[in-house]
């Protein structure tokens, strides 16, 4: 097997685009990643997109629109983590040799949906009692509430900390921080998330181009980033006593093997936090804080940009940039390559050299996700 | 399989669980929907009342649900016996009356918060006694 790189990233603004089509939406981060790698069209050699509701042949609709028809196009739906396993398959055929240049491709237009609030099985009991999707995360944080060291106002600091991050970030849909008492007194959606702890349903793209090679083109090696390991899980069954929720701790674990790096060795990590507890869970269980001390680790600002911990989500994250669910993986790259080349700006982790992304998809009652994605990325 | 809200909606009404249990290795499930076991495979399914008290595990109140819905909309999900987590409306208390631990019966959604023409799923929690 040989090694992958990340040549190009490119996305638009996540924001609310109802007058636009999801094709020229996803053409502009495909240009803009080209651009961003040196490479011409004819340089990739297969296509991956992800996306949710994007229907049926969208990476084919999309390639239409910018001359790129003819290569391999592989369309992926796993829910919110589409991308990420768009990125993770072209990475399997990058470094098994089958194509020399793959591009990754995540987009969704949420405001072309008539209904703001996502399902993920309408027939599925949580729908027929009208669970939400900040509804089943709020039950866990109840829980997580009553059984560590954790305070309404510590998940508050989630989202105070992402609006910082995401008001440094041109990309995201928030351009503006706010204050923990702005997020508690904000609208209560589903007890104890408020509204500013919810990521907001927005439209975008983002798209990657990954090579066997440090440069392809014109490309600059020295901004190659390396694809260092990734590890993929399905979620396991909740709907069981004692259940704990293994998948993101499983993938991680995988990523941090096949990359030789541990989680002290991360710098920043952009991670999946639809709703703010989530930041809590998934910073224990990729072994950034110890088990049950994940409200600690954000109450402290270990997690900030410039805190003593893993920066987590420097972009904003989900809560910030907005989550147009198919394309948030994709974004995902696009900011750690951003941060592992020092290209961020106002919001660089300094000295950032390893970096990890964690994205999952279909968090549903029954079970811990649908997919469960994790790369490592490395200077 | 789909959901049979009757049978289930019987079997509440006796304070029961409608659980479809596997003949081979005793497996349980609910909702009762599968035409195979998923631990064993066998093909071998029944459906019984389980008499059921349960204990809640999680729950939230919601304040925004979908358009069928009444809120604040209290959801918890209680487990029974070693086997079964489930999900279900919590009825006849004030939401913020709800805690984790609380024990839980089985009735019958007659009292559910679901608006006229909603979707129905059989069945409720109802608080039998708060945790200390």
């Amino acid at each position: 097997m040989t090694s992958s790189y990340v040549l190009g990233v490119g996305m638009t603004r996540f924001t609310k685009m109802p007058d636009r089509t999801i094709e020229d939406v996803a053409g502009d981060a495909v240009l803009a990643a080209l651009a961003d790698a040196g490479a011409d069209r004819q340089d990739i050699g297969a296509v991956f997109c992800g996306s949710v509701f994007g229907g049926v042949g969208l990476g084919q609709r999309v390639m239409r629109r910018v001359g790129m028809l003819g290569v391999p196009i592989i369309n992926l739906e796993n829910a919110c983590a589409s991308s990420g396993v768009a990125m993770r398959d072209a990475v399997a055929w990058v470094e098994s040799e089958s194509v020399e240049v793959a591009l990754v491709i995540g987009v969704e237009m949420l405001t072309h949906r008539a209904a703001g609030l996502i399902t993920s099985d309408a027939d599925g009991i949580a729908e027929q009692l009208g669970l939400t999707l900040p509804g089943l995360y709020a039950a866990r944080a109840m829980h997580y509430l009553r059984e560590h060291d954790a305070t309404p106002a510590d998940l508050a600091t989630v989202a105070v900390k992402n609006r910082r991050n995401g008001a440094l970030n041109p990309f995201a849909h928030f351009q503006s921080p706010v204050t923990l008492e702005e997020v508690l007194q904000s609208p209560m959606i589903a007890e104890p998330l408020t509204q500013f702890q919810c990521c907001p349903n927005v439209d975008g793209a983002a798209a990657v181009v990954i090579s066997s090679r440090r440069t392809i083109g014109a490309g600059d090696p020295s901004r190659a980033v390396k694809i260092a390991g990734w590890g993929m899980r399905s979620g396991n069954e909740l709907n069981v006593p004692g259940a704990e929720p293994q998948a993101t701790h499983l993938a991680a674990t995988e990523a941090y093997t096949r990359a030789g790096v541990g989680p002290d060795e991360i710098d920043l990590a952009e991670v999946h936090e639809p709703f703010t507890f989530a930041e809590f869970e998934h910073c224990e269980h990729l072994g950034f804080c110890e088990s049950g001390e994940g409200a600690i680790y954000a109450r402290e600002g270990r997690s900030a940009i410039d805190g003593d911990g893993v920066a987590i989500n420097p972009s904003g994250g989900l809560i910030s940039r907005g989550h147009p669910l198919g394309a948030s993986g994709a974004a995902q790259i696009v900011e750690v390559a951003t941060q592992l080349r020092g290209e961020a700006g106002a919001r660089q982790r300094v000295g950032a050299r390893t970096a990890l992304t964690h994205i999952m998809g279909g968090n549903i009652p029954e079970i811990d996700s649908n997919a469960c994605v994790v790369h490592v990325l490395t200077t | 399989m789909a959901l049979d809200v009757e049978a289930i909606r019987r079997a509440a009404g006796d304070g029961a669980l409608l659980v479809q249990v596997c003949r081979d290795c005793g497996h349980a499930e609910f909702p009762p929907v599968a035409n195979r076991c998923p631990r064993c495979l066998g093909s071998s399914l029944e459906r019984r009342e389980r008499a059921a008290s349960g204990t809640i595990h999680s729950f939230t109140v919601m304040h925004r649900s979908f358009p069928s819905f009444e809120v604040p909309l209290t959801i918890a999900f209680a487990d029974f016996g070693s086997d079964l987590r489930i999900m279900g409306h919590v009825i006849g208390i004030e939401p913020s009356e709800v805690r984790i631990g609380a024990a839980v019966a089985i009735v019958d959604d007659g009292d559910a918060p679901v608006l006229d023409g909603g979707p129905r799923v059989g069945y409720a929690f109802q608080i039998e006694g708060q945790a200390p």
